[in-house]
C-alpha cells in the first residue's frame, strides 16, 4: 500500500505533486478550523444560554411588581385604565410564569420554583378577590385582601429573588466555567493554527527544494555542456515526472553527443590514416611507372619489332630463336600490362620462367633454375612484379660472379594461412647489415640506382608494394649464413587479404 | 569524458518523505488539538443540568437557626428519611437565604402549598393560626422540640420534659454527692419561647428525683429563660448570670446547645470552673471536649437522627392515611466524662482507620 502510493507519487506529474503539497495542509488546516469554529461556537450558544433564566425571572419579578403597582393605584382610583393594567399585567405574569421551565435545574431549584408557583396562584386569585370586592365596594373585604396580598407580593418577591440569586450564583460559575475553557480554546486555536503553519511552511518549502534542486542542478550541467564540460553531474530522479524526464534526457543527450564525438573522430583519424596510405602507394605506383617507362622506350615498337623478328624466324625455321623472341616478348608484354595490377603466383612464376630462359640464353645456360610449387595456392593475388626483381637481384648480385655453378630454386608453400614464396641462390651471399638495410628499405635508393641491368623494379619497391598490398610489415624474409653461403628470400603474403588490406590496395 | 550521478540524492523520494512527514505531523497536531478540545468540553460536564429528582411529596422544613448543628444534624437525618419515602425535604430557610423568622417561613410554606411542614419555632398565636391554616388546606403539620400546644399540628416530636427534669436531677444527686442541698441553687436555661408547661415539668421532675423519705429539703431551683427572638441575647443573659457574683448558682442545667457552650465559655473565663458545675444539652465536639476535661460535668445527648426520620415518617403517615400519633419521644441519655472520653477515643480510631 506504502509502496504504492509512493511509487505513485514518484510518477506524479509535478503540477499534481505542487497540489498536493498545498492542499493537503490546506484542507487539515480546514477541518481543524472547522472544527475549532463548531466547537466554539457550541460553547459560545451556551454561554447565551446561562443567563437566560436569570433574565426570565427579572421579567418575572417586573411583571409581578407592576401587577402589584396596577391593583394598588386600582384600587386607589377605580380608574379603567388601572383595571386594563391589572388584568394585561396578570396575563403577561401568567405568560412569563408558563414560559419558565426550571425542570432540570436540580430538585432544590425546582421544589422552590414549584413554591412560586403556588404562591403566584394563591396571590393571584387573593389579587382577585381584592379587585371584586372593590368593584362591589365591600370596604373591608378589598382593605383586608389587600393586606393580604402585601404579604404575598413580598413573600413571592422574595423566593423570585432567591431563585434568581441561587440561580444566577450557579450560572456565574458556569460561566467562569465557560469562559475560562473559552480561552484555553483560544489559546489553544492560537497554538495550532502557528504550528500547522510553521510546519506547513516547511513542508512546502522542503518540497519547492526538492523538486526544484533537479531543475537547479540540471540548468547548471546545462550550462557546463553549453561550455564544454561533458564532465557534469547529472541529477538521479527516479520518478516520473517531468523533471525525471527532462534529466533522463539530458541524460541521454549527453551520451550521444559523446558517442556521435567519438565516431567522428575516430571516423576523422581513419580516413586520415587511408589518405597518408594513398599518397605513399600513389608515389610508389608513380615511381615504378616512371622507371617502367624509363626501361620501355616504345614498347609497342618493340612488340611489333619482336613479332616482326619471330615470324622471321619461324620462316627461316629457326625454332629456338623463334621460342626465344616469344619468351622476351612475352615478358615485356607482362612487364607493360601487369605493371599497375596484381597477379597471380603462376603468372608470377611464369614470369620467371621467361625471366631464366631469356637470361639462360644471354649467359648460354650458366644459371641453374629449379621450382617446387603447391599448385593449390597458385590462384592467390600478389602484387604483379615481386618474384622476378629478386631473382634478378639473385642473378646480379649473387650468382654472377661466382666460381661455381649457380643455382636459383624457386618454392612455393603453405604456412598458417600464409603462402610462402622462396627464391634461394647459392651465391656469393649477403652480410647481416646489408640484409637489415634492405629490409628497413634504406637500400632502395642503392638498388634502384643500378638499375640500367634490371627491368627496373628494385628490392625496396618490391617490399614496400607487398607491405602496402597485406597491410602489414611482415612481409619479407632474408636469410643469409654469410658470404659464399647463397641467400634465400622469403615473401609471405596472406591466402586471403583482409578488408582493410583491400582499401589500402 | 564520464558523466557523474548523484546517486545519493533521489529529489522525488525527498519530495515523498517530506510531505509524508509534514502531513503526519500535521495531523497529530490536528488530533491532539482534537483531544484538548474534547478534554475542554469535559470540564464543561460540571454544568451539566442538576438532575431533577421527581418526588411525590414536597415538605418544608423550618427551624430557627438558634441551634444550628442541632438542625443539621436533625434536617440530614429527615432528609434521608424523605428520599427513602420518594419526598422531598426543602430547608425554606436555608433556600430563601434571608432571615426570615420561623413563622414568615411557615406563612410562605402554607402559601406555597407544600405538603408537609416540619416546624420549630415560636408558639405564638399567629404560628398556631398559620399552623391551623395549613392544616385546614391539607398540609401535614409536625411540630419539634418546642410543641405549639394551641394548634391543630398533626404531630409533636420532642423531648420527654419530665424524662429530661429526672435526668438532670440524676446529674445533681451525683454532683452533689450527699452534701447539704439547701444551700445549693440550681439554674435552668430555658427557650422564651418553651411552653410554661413544659418548663413546670422540668422542675418537678427534678423536685420528685431529689425527694427523698430522709429529707425534704430541695436546692433553690430557678428558671432563666432566654429571649429567643433578640439575637445574642443568650451569650448576654448568661454573663449577667456570672457577673452576679453574690448570686452564683451552683449548677447550670442547659436545655439548649447554644447555652452550654455560653456557659462552658463563661465558666472558663471568669475562672470558676468546679465552682459552677454545668449540666449541658446536645453533643458536639466542642461540648464533648468540656466533658471530657470535666469543664462540663455532663451533657444529654438527643437522638437527631431519630428525631429527624420521626417527623418525616409522621408526616408520610399522615399523608397516606389522614392520620398520626400526635406525640413521638425522642431518645435522651447522659454522656459523662467517661463516655465522652470513650466517644473522643472512637473518634479517633475511627479517623485513623
Amino acid at each position: 500500500m506504502k509502496g504504492a502510493f509512493k511509487k505513485k507519487w514518484n510518477n506524479a506529474s509535478v503540477m499534481t505533486k505542487m497540489l498536493i503539497a498545498f492542499i493537503v495542509p490546506l484542507v487539515l488546516m480546514l477541518v481543524v478550523n472547522i472544527y475549532m469554529y463548531i466547537s466554539i461556537n457550541t460553547m459560545m450558544e451556551r454561554v447565551d444560554e446561562i443567563y437566560v433564566v436569570n433574565v426570565s425571572l427579572n421579567e418575572l419579578a417586573d411583571d409581578l411588581t407592576f401587577l402589584q403597582n396596577s391593583m394598588k393605584e386600582y384600587l386607589e382610583s377605580k380608574s379603567t385604565s388601572a383595571l386594563y393594567d391589572y388584568y394585561k399585567a396578570e396575563q403577561d405574569y401568567r405568560n412569563e410564569l408558563a414560559g419558565l421551565d426550571l425542570s432540570n435545574s436540580g430538585t432544590t431549584v425546582y421544589a422552590l420554583f414549584e413554591n412560586i408557583s403556588n404562591q403566584s396562584e394563591n396571590y393571584l386569585t387573593t389579587a382577585g378577590e381584592t379587585i371584586t370586592a372593590k368593584r362591589g365596594r365591600n370596604i373591608e373585604k378589598y382593605k383586608s385582601s389587600y393586606e393580604e396580598t402585601v404579604n404575598m407580593y413580598s413573600d413571592l418577591q422574595s423566593c423570585i429573588y432567591a431563585l434568581n440569586n441561587s440561580q444566577f450564583k450557579k450560572n456565574t460559575s458556569d460561566y467562569s466555567v465557560l469562559l475560562s475553557s473559552l480561552r484555553y480554546m483560544e489559546l489553544i486555536t492560537i497554538l495550532i493554527l502557528f504550528f500547522i503553519g510553521i510546519v506547513n511552511v516547511i513542508v512546502v518549502f522542503l518540497m519547492t527544494k526538492s523538486m526544484t534542486m533537479p531543475l537547479i542542478t540540471l540548468s547548471q550541467a546545462a550550462n557546463e555542456v553549453a561550455a564544454g564540460n561533458f564532465d557534469v553531474e547529472v541529477p538521479v530522479t527516479e520518478g516520473g515526472d517531468e523533471i525525471s524526464v527532462v534529466s533522463k534526457a539530458f541524460e541521454q543527450m549527453l551520451e550521444s553527443i559523446q558517442r556521435y564525438i567519438e565516431q567522428i573522430r575516430s571516423s576523422v583519424l581513419r580516413e586520415s590514416m587511408l589518405k597518408e596510405h594513398e599518397l605513399v602507394m600513389e608515389n610508389r605506383m608513380k615511381e615504378v611507372q616512371l622507371r617502367s617507362l624509363q626501361a620501355q622506350i616504345n614498347p609497342h615498337f618493340l612488340f611489333n619489332t619482336l613479332n616482326a623478328g619471330e615470324q622471321l624466324a619461324m620462316m627461316e625455321g629457326a625454332e629456338k630463336t623463334t621460342e626465344f623472341i616469344e619468351n622476351m616478348a612475352d615478358f615485356f608484354r607482362y612487364n607493360i600490362k601487369k605493371i599497375d595490377n596484381d597477379a597471380t603466383i603462376a603468372e608470377e612464376i611464369a614470369l620467371v620462367d621467361k625471366y631464366v630462359y631469356i637470361l639462360n640464353v644471354r649467359f648460354t645456360g650458366e644459371i641453374h633454375y629449379s621450382k617446387d610449387v603447391d599448385e593449390s595456392v597458385m590462384s592467390v593475388r600478389v602484387p604483379s612484379m615481386i618474384i622476378q626483381p629478386i631473382v634478378e637481384n639473385a642473378v646480379n648480385y649473387g650468382i654472377r660472379d661466382i666460381d661455381w655453378e649457380g643455382h636459383i630454386d624457386l618454392k612455393v608453400s603453405q604456412d598458417d594461412g600464409n603462402v610462402l614464396l622462396s627464391i634461394r641462390d647459392n651465391g656469393i651471399g649477403m652480410r647481416k647489415d646489408q640484409i637489415d638495410r634492405i629490409l628497413s628499405g634504406e637500400a632502395a635508393g642503392e638498388v634502384s640506382a643500378d638499375h640500367s641491368a634490371s627491368n627496373g623494379v628494385g628490392l625496396g619497391n618490391v617490399i614496400e608494394r607487398l607491405q602496402i598490398f597485406t597491410g602489414r610489415s611482415d612481409v619479407m624474409d632474408i636469410i643469409s649464413e654469410g658470404e659464399g653461403c647463397g641467400t634465400e628470400f622469403v615473401i609471405k603474403v596472406p591466402k586471403e587479404i583482409r578488408p582493410e588490406a583491400e582499401d589500402k590496395r | 569524458m564520464h558523466m557523474e550521478k548523484t546517486g545519493d540524492k533521489n529529489y522525488s523520494n525527498r519530495s515523498y518523505r517530506f510531505m509524508i512527514v509534514g502531513t503526519v505531523i500535521m495531523i497529530v497536531a490536528a488530533v491532539v488539538t482534537g483531544i484538548l478540545f474534547r478534554v475542554i468540553s469535559k470540564t464543561m460536564d460540571s454544568i451539566q443540568p442538576e438532575e431533577t429528582v421527581v418526588y411525590d411529596k414536597h415538605y418544608a422544613f423550618i427551624a430557627e437557626d438558634s441551634e444550628s448543628d442541632l438542625w443539621a444534624q436533625v434536617l440530614a437525618a429527615s432528609s434521608d428519611q424523605a428520599r427513602e419515602y420518594g419526598a422531598y425535604l426543602e430547608d425554606l430557610g436555608t433556600v430563601l437565604g434571608r432571615d426570615y423568622s420561623a413563622e414568615d417561613l411557615l406563612r410562605i410554606a402554607v402559601n406555597s402549598k407544600v405538603d408537609g411542614i416540619i416546624y420549630s419555632g415560636g408558639s405564638s398565636d399567629k404560628v398556631a393560626g398559620l399552623i391551623d391554616k395549613a392544616v385546614e388546606e391539607g398540609i401535614g403539620v409536625v411540630v419539634l422540640q418546642n410543641d405549639v400546644e394551641a394548634s391543630k399540628r398533626q404531630c409533636y416530636v420532642g423531648l420527654n420534659y419530665y424524662e429530661l427534669g429526672q435526668m438532670y436531677a440524676l446529674q445533681i444527686k451525683n454532683l452533689l454527692n450527699g452534701e447539704d442541698m439547701g444551700d445549693k441553687s440550681v439554674d435552668i436555661l430555658v427557650d422564651g419561647d418553651m411552653s410554661e408547661g413544659a418548663s413546670n415539668l422540668i422542675v418537678m421532675a427534678i423536685e420528685d428525683n431529689l425527694r427523698s423519705e430522709e429529707s425534704d429539703v430541695m436546692p433553690e431551683i430557678v428558671v432563666t429563660r432566654i429571649d429567643v427572638e433578640d439575637i445574642f441575647s443568650a451569650e448576654e443573659r448568661i454573663r449577667n448570670i456570672f457577673l452576679e457574683k453574690d448570686n452564683l448558682p451552683d449548677i447550670m442545667l442547659c436545655v439548649n446547645s447554644v447555652y452550654t457552650r455560653c456557659a462552658y465559655q463563661a465558666v472558663v473565663d471568669y475562672n470558676l470552673v468546679g465552682q459552677i458545675q454545668i449540666v449541658g444539652y446536645f453533643v458536639n465536639d466542642t461540648i464533648l471536649d468540656a466533658v471530657d476535661k470535666q469543664v462540663i460535668y455532663s451533657t444529654v445527648s438527643v437522638d437527631t437522627e431519630e428525631m429527624g426520620r420521626s417527623c418525616v415518617q409522621a408526616l408520610y403517615e399522615y399523608n397516606n392515611m389522614g392520620y398520626t400519633n400526635s406525640y413521638l419521644p425522642v431518645r435522651i441519655e447522659v454522656v459523662d466524662h467517661d463516655k465522652a472520653s470513650r466517644m473522643i477515643r472512637e473518634k479517633t480510631d475511627e479517623a485513623e482507620g
